[in-house]
Formats: structure tokens, C-alpha cells, sequence
């Protein structure tokens, strides 16, 4: 178990690419963190130089407050799953999951008594005698945490586990990952570019992109709080929707001439501020729609898709295309003119950098 | 444009019985989404009527002809897979133009009219600007799109889709879904939708064809599936989360009808009451809506005793699995309660039956009341 801390790492690949940018990061003793981004954002990377399996160009990594960048991968006590179990096809799940025991030379009754200990809490007892290529897609990547657990590892490093998996699998096996982190507390850096895996398995994420750190947070503080327009484009489903606004005085602000009520922090930031190319953000969940009215922003609804207890209606606004989630016993038709309204402590307001006006303040 | 009609189905591969008699009506433009788990037979029903798989029994007709003996490329439909299959050695151009320069359809089109076609319809998929493109230089969502107008460019009288937008990531997902069905509206197109996702399938069918082991289970506008599900398989299938499926015991308590739910004995309430009336021990299956399940506290009526197996943020609702004593079915809630849970957490939840769906726990059919 350990702290893990990342100091000003940088690394940039000889052809110049910048794959991390100057990375502060503190990873709490026995948290699960997770890394989550687009592919080529740095999150593989940032775990693949903690395990020592590439170099970076500046910087430094501690393990409770000692240096561990100088020191070989198999000292790092790391134990790293991918993607792709990588097991050895002519080695059966146990002899598999031995493995790293074996290659420490322990005793043949210790190394059964840890392999059974593993199967057990991984309920895969009855397959232990089989090959790989008699295992499902699921068994096999139980396996190859299996063995990663097996080391009892000062940390857990996971790169998309769980990608190539049927999504039952995947929602099975990232309840059982997150099952074993509760009950081993080993500290466990988790990747993926899934945010629905990122929010359902992570105590803190941390968002990142074009190599650099954007924000860490739990899933709300990202969902109700995010510092940039990347974040919250990223983060929540169906999308954060943004139309652009007009400042029409010091502290207020109009979508198409419509004016738009704000909460006092808002408007706080808006006067600390002259840019003038604003745009607002909006979850869909955060729209109500009525009767259209005069001087409200008004639309025309294109689709409605129904989802269960509730439905994604996207609006054609003269400001842009919007989503709404609403109520199913409240849905408009297709084509019905509608007004829509949103909730003024809930909204987002991003400035030409796109950085959030509102940092740790709006939202929930 | 055209209706499609297929009855008694069958496909057999080798032992397997991958469609047991299809029997289904698809209305002029309609937009129908087939659903169920892999291995229900939706993809073999697809590549049935796409003729890339010959049937062993039954009719497909398409409009006014019957095409199950026909040729591919004779049954004018236009076909898009989950991975695009594009030519990889063509531009967006060679592929958008590729089914009109097919061997089997040369002199039908001159370069003329070959051109403003893949231009039309370049233009209604946003993609006119990329026609020189090599395909390799495009993102996910071009492809897709391309893979779409390869299938449309031809006028087809149905378009076949299989999982088109499973593998996008949220967000283009998310703006697929609206731009397929937009497109669809526009141009008409009777459309057949493969998927496994229930809530895709939801956002996009008029009409949702359930399937499972070969057949189908019911045919519905989403509305119906989760008001009146028919049986308790498309009811564990359907909702956002999806509902929960419980096996109840019939009793009396004091002369009033129980439901015995593991340890915990529920009162079915009025209309459940009058659904299960003349019933009396023996098992039900009862489907629980997730907005009608909640945290409960001790005191409260109607709680059971339940395990945390999962929890997750959906937005701003924590989304908990939970295991009831002696259940291997998961039951499922969302609540805006900002709770530190950790699995295997005892906790309560209180279920309001008011809206339950009932089945016959052997059939798995619907009980319904006349009034019902």
C-alpha cells in the first residue's frame, strides 16, 4: 500500500510530441483513482512511466515520500493489467496465476495457499485446471487480475481492463474491481476513456487532456463543478449543451436577446471579467420546457427520444441546437414549439479560453 | 419505400435453431429497432432479409414481392455494419459511389448521374467536404457516416443498420443516434435496426421487436414495452435502469392478499391486489419500475433487506445495486441522496408496487384484469 505522488513529470517523445505536461498529482493510500481522457490524452502514459516501463524527461515519482523513478519496474512492486490478459496459453489458469510466486522461488505450499486465496476471492475456484483457450473473454481477464493481485502489489496500475469486453461483462467485472479495492485497499490507478466506467468504479477522477491534467474530482464535482470547457464537454451524457451569449451590462447576460437570470456568484465572476466572448453552458438535465413565450428562448422540437421514465428532446433554438431531459409523462411532440427554461444556479459560463467563470462555485 | 413482411421464418445453423418462426409486420417507413441479448437471432434476422443468409423456411416480402429467393443485390437494400467495412485502398468518393459501379449495375448509372448522387448525398451526411478524402484520414463518426451514405446512395427501399453506433464513444454516440434518426425522417426509408441496447433502441425505434432464443418476445412502440411489457423477460430488459424482477409468494395475512418477497411479506396494493385476486400460493413475478423502488428507512412500510453489490454515478443520481436475501436478481435504484456507500453495505428499500407489472412465474406471461 502506498501514497503515490507525481511532481512536475513531464515526458516528451523525441519526434517533440508532449505525452505529459508538467503532472502534479497526489494519489491517496488505497484510493482507486482514475485516469480518464480521449486516446492520446497522457493517461497511459502517466501510468506506464510510474511502473518504470518508459523513461520521462523531467521530474519526479514518490511512493510515500520516497523517490522511485531511478529504480528498475520489478522494484517498484507495481503490478500492471492491460487490455489484453497476456497469459500463457499452455499454462493453466492456476499455473498462470502462480506465475510471479514461482518466479520468486517461494515455497510450493505458500504459493498454493495465495493462488487458492486469490481464486476464491475472484470466484473462479472450479477454473483453475483450464487452459486459456477454454476461458471466456471475462474468465481470462479475471485471471490476469488474478495473477496481478497474486504479488500483493504496493499498488494496482489498470490500462482499459475492461475494453474489449461485452458490455454485461464490463459492468459485472468493474463492480468485482471495485469489490476487491474496497476489501484490499490497494492504491489503484484505473485508465480508460470511458466516463460511465470512469463514475461507477472511481473514488477521484482526474481528467485529462492534450497531456496535461484538466481537473480532479469526484464524477459530481466534474459533472457540476468542471474548471474548463473541455471537461465539461467530456463529462455527462447526453452532452453539456453551449450556446453563445451576448453581455448586455456589467453582470447580465442574453442568449439571442433573450436575457438570462444568473446567481449572485455568477454574476460576481462576470464583473471581475472583460472578455466578451462568453459561452454558457447547460446540462440537459437542467432545462425545463413549456409553452413557448415572448422574450424566453423558444425552439422547435426536432426528435424526441424516449428512454424509460424519462426522454432526450433536442431543440432547434435560433442560439443553436439544444438537449433536453424531461419527464416522459411531460415529453413535447416532434415539431411542437416550445419555451425553454433553465435553472439559474445550475448554469456555466466559459470565456474565450474556455475556462469556467464560475471555477468550484456553480452547479449542484 | 416499402412495407416489410416476413412469416414463419426459420434458420437453423447446424444444431442450432437461430430463428424458430418469424412472423413480422414492418410498416412503410417505419423505423424499427430489433433488440435482445447476443445470440437471440436479431443479426441472423437481418442478414435474412439483406439475403447474405438463405432462409430454411418461411417468406420475406419486401413492398409487393417476395424476395427470400432473391439475390442481394436484387432486393435493393442498403446495408451498414457496426464496423463500417469501408474499402480501405478507395477515397470517401470510390466508396459513396462503389454499389452504383457495381458489375451487376454498370449502364445503369452514367458518371453523370453517378456524381450528382454521391454529391446529394454527401451533402445531406455533412460529409461533402471530405470526398477526397482517403479513408484512412477519417475519425470514427466520418466513417460511420460514409458507411451510411454507401448504404443510401442507391435509393434503397430498406435500410438495414447492424449496431451502427455501439462502438462510437458517449458523445458521437449520443449525436449519431439524433443525426440516424433525422436522416431516416427525411429521407423515409423503412429502416431495420440491430441492437443490444436497450435505450438505443428506445431512442430510435417506432417499433421495438424484443427477441430472444429465436423468437420473438413482443412487438411495441417503446411506450408499450415499459407500460405494458408481455412477458417478464422484456421487462427486465427495458427501463433506464432497467426494472427489477422479483419472485413473489402469494399469501393471506389476516384475510388481505401478501406478497412474500424473501423475508419481507409487501401488501400488493389496489390495482396489483386485483391482478393476483383469486391467485393464492403460488409464485409470481413481479417487475418493479427503478423510480419506483427507494431508500428506506427502518419503520418504514413495505421495506426489504438488502446488500449493496454496486454503486455508481449516473449524472447526478447515485445508481445502487442491490441483492435481497436469498435473490440472485439484482434490483436496481437511483436516488439524489448523496450517500458513502461500500459494497456489501446492509441497507433498506421500499418498493411502491402501485405500477408493478405481474407475470406467471412458469410462462413468463403478463397477468392482466379485464380493465387492464
Amino acid at each position: 500500500m502506498a501514497r503515490i505522488e507525481f511532481k512536475g513529470v513531464s515526458k516528451t517523445y523525441p519526434d517533440g510530441t508532449r505525452a505529459i505536461v508538467d503532472l502534479n498529482l497526489v494519489v491517496e493510500d488505497g484510493e482507486l483513482l482514475c485516469l480518464l481522457g480521449p486516446s492520446g490524452c497522457g493517461k497511459s502514459s502517466t501510468i506506464r512511466v510510474l511502473a518504470g516501463l518508459e523513461t520521462f524527461s523531467d521530474g519526479m515519482i514518490l511512493a510515500d515520500n520516497n523517490r522511485i523513478d531511478h529504480l528498475p519496474p520489478q522494484a517498484r512492486d507495481c503490478a500492471m493489467i492491460f487490455e489484453n490478459y497476456a497469459l500463457y496459453p499452455h499454462l493453466t489458469a492456476f499455473e498462470n496465476i502462480a506465475m510471479p510466486l514461482r518466479a520468486r522461488r517461494l515455497p510450493a505450499s505458500e504459493i498454493k495457499a495465495r493462488v487458492t486465496k486469490i481464486a476464491r476471492i475472484l470466484r473462479m475456484e472450479h477454473l483453475m485446471g483450464r487452459r486459456p483457450s477454454r476461458l471466456s473473454g471475462g474468465e481470462k481477464q479475471r485471471v490476469g487480475i488474478g495473477r496481478a493481485l497474486v504479488r500483493e502489489p504496493a499498488m494496482f496500475l489498470m490500462d482499459e481492463p475492461l475494453g474489449h469486453l461485452e458490455a454485461y461483462l464490463r459492468v459485472e467485472l468493474r463492480a468485482e474491481i471495485r469489490k476487491l479495492q474496497e476489501r484490499l485497499g490497494i492504491t489503484t490507478i484505473y485508465v480508460t476513456h470511458d466516463q460511465e466506467e470512469a463514475a461507477a468504479i472511481a473514488d477521484r477522477i482526474v481528467v485529462m487532456s492534450a497531456g496535461r491534467l484538466q481537473q480532479v474530482g469526484s464524477f459530481l464535482d466534474l459533472f457540476d463543478r468542471p474548471v474548463n470547457r473541455f471537461v465539461a464537454e467530456f463529462v455527462g451524457e447526453p452532452p453539456m449543451v453551449f450556446l453563445p451569449v451576448e453581455r448586455t451590462n456589467a453582470d447580465s447576460i442574453a442568449v439571442k436577446g433573450v436575457r438570462i437570470p444568473l446567481s449572485e456568484p455568477l454574476r460576481a465572476a462576470l464583473r471581475a471579467t472583460q472578455d466578451r466572448e462568453l459561452i454558457l453552458g447547460i446540462r440537459p438535465n437542467d432545462f425545463s420546457l413549456g409553452p413557448p413565450v415572448r422574450d424566453h428562448l423558444n425552439g422547435t422540437v426536432t426528435l424526441v427520444q424516449p428512454q424509460g421514465d424519462h426522454a432526450i428532446v433536442a431543440v432547434s433554438t435560433p442560439a443553436g441546437p439544444a438537449t433536453a431531459i424531461v419527464p416522459s409523462d411531460r415529453r413535447p411532440a416532434p415539431g411542437a414549439t416550445i419555451g425553454l427554461t433553465f435553472a439559474g444556479e445550475r448554469l456555466h459560463l466559459f470565456d474565450s479560453a474556455a475556462r469556467a467563470l464560475n471555477k468550484g462555485e456553480g452547479g449542484g | 419505400m416499402a412495407e416489410v413482411q416476413l412469416s414463419g421464418v426459420r434458420k437453423r445453423f447446424g444444431l442450432v435453431e437461430a430463428l424458430r418462426g418469424i412472423d413480422l409486420a414492418i410498416p412503410d417507413s417505419a423505423y424499427v429497432c430489433l433488440l435482445g441479448p447476443s445470440g437471440c437471432g436479431k443479426t441472423t434476422l437481418l442478414r435474412c432479409v439483406a439475403g447474405l443468409e438463405t432462409v430454411d423456411a418461411g417468406q420475406i416480402r419486401i413492398g409487393s414481392q417476395n424476395v427470400e429467393a432473391l439475390e442481394p443485390f436484387a432486393r435493393n437494400v442498403g446495408l451498414a455494419f457496426q464496423n463500417y467495412a469501408l474499402y480501405p485502398h478507395l477515397d470517401v468518393r470510390g466508396n459513396l459511389s462503389f454499389p452504383l459501379r457495381a458489375p451487376r449495375r454498370r449502364a445503369e448509372f452514367g458518371d453523370g448521374e453517378i456524381e450528382q448522387r454521391v454529391k446529394s448525398i454527401a451533402t445531406l451526411l455533412q460529409i461533402d467536404a471530405l470526398l477526397d478524402k482517403p479513408i484512412v484520414a477519417l475519425s470514427g463518426g466520418q466513417k460511420q457516416r460514409v458507411a451510411l451514405g454507401r448504404a443510401l446512395v442507391r435509393n434503397p427501399t430498406v435500410l438495414l443498420l447492424d449496431e451502427p453506433v455501439t462502438h462510437l464513444d458517449a458523445r458521437l454516440r449520443h449525436e449519431m443516434r439524433v443525426e440516424l434518426k433525422l436522416l431516416q425522417r427525411r429521407v423515409g426509408t423503412t429502416t431495420i435496426h440491430v441492437t443490444h441496447d436497450q435505450l438505443e433502441a428506445q431512442a430510435l425505434g417506432d417499433l421495438i421487436v424484443v427477441m430472444r432464443d429465436g423468437l420473438i418476445e413482443q412487438v411495441g412502440t417503446p411506450d408499450e414495452l415499459c407500460t405494458r411489457p408481455a412477458t417478464s423477460f422484456v421487462a427486465s430488459f427495458v427501463g433506464d435502469p432497467p426494472m427489477s424482477l422479483l419472485t413473489a409468494r402469494l399469501g393471506q395475512e389476516a384475510g388481505v392478499l401478501s406478497l412474500r418477497v424473501g423475508a419481507a411479506r409487501l401488501r400488493p396494493g389496489e390495482r396489483l391486489g386485483r391482478l393476483l385476486d383469486g391467485l393464492r400460493d403460488q409464485d409470481v413475478e413481479i417487475a418493479v419500475p427503478a423510480h419506483h423502488i427507494a431508500l428506506g428507512h427502518a419503520g418504514d412500510e413495505q421495506i426489504i433487506a438488502a446488500r449493496v453489490q454496486a454503486h455508481e454515478w449516473v449524472g447526478r443520481e447515485l445508481q445502487i445495486v442491490v441483492a435481497l436475501n436469498g435473490s440472485p436478481v439484482p434490483v436496481r435504484l437511483r436516488t439524489q441522496q448523496r450517500l458513502a456507500l461500500r459494497i456489501g453495505d446492509e441497507i433498506a428499500i421500499r418498493l411502491n408496487l402501485e405500477s408493478a407489472h405481474a407475470f406467471d412465474s412458469k410462462t413468463g406471461r403478463r397477468l392482466q384484469s379485464s380493465a387492464d
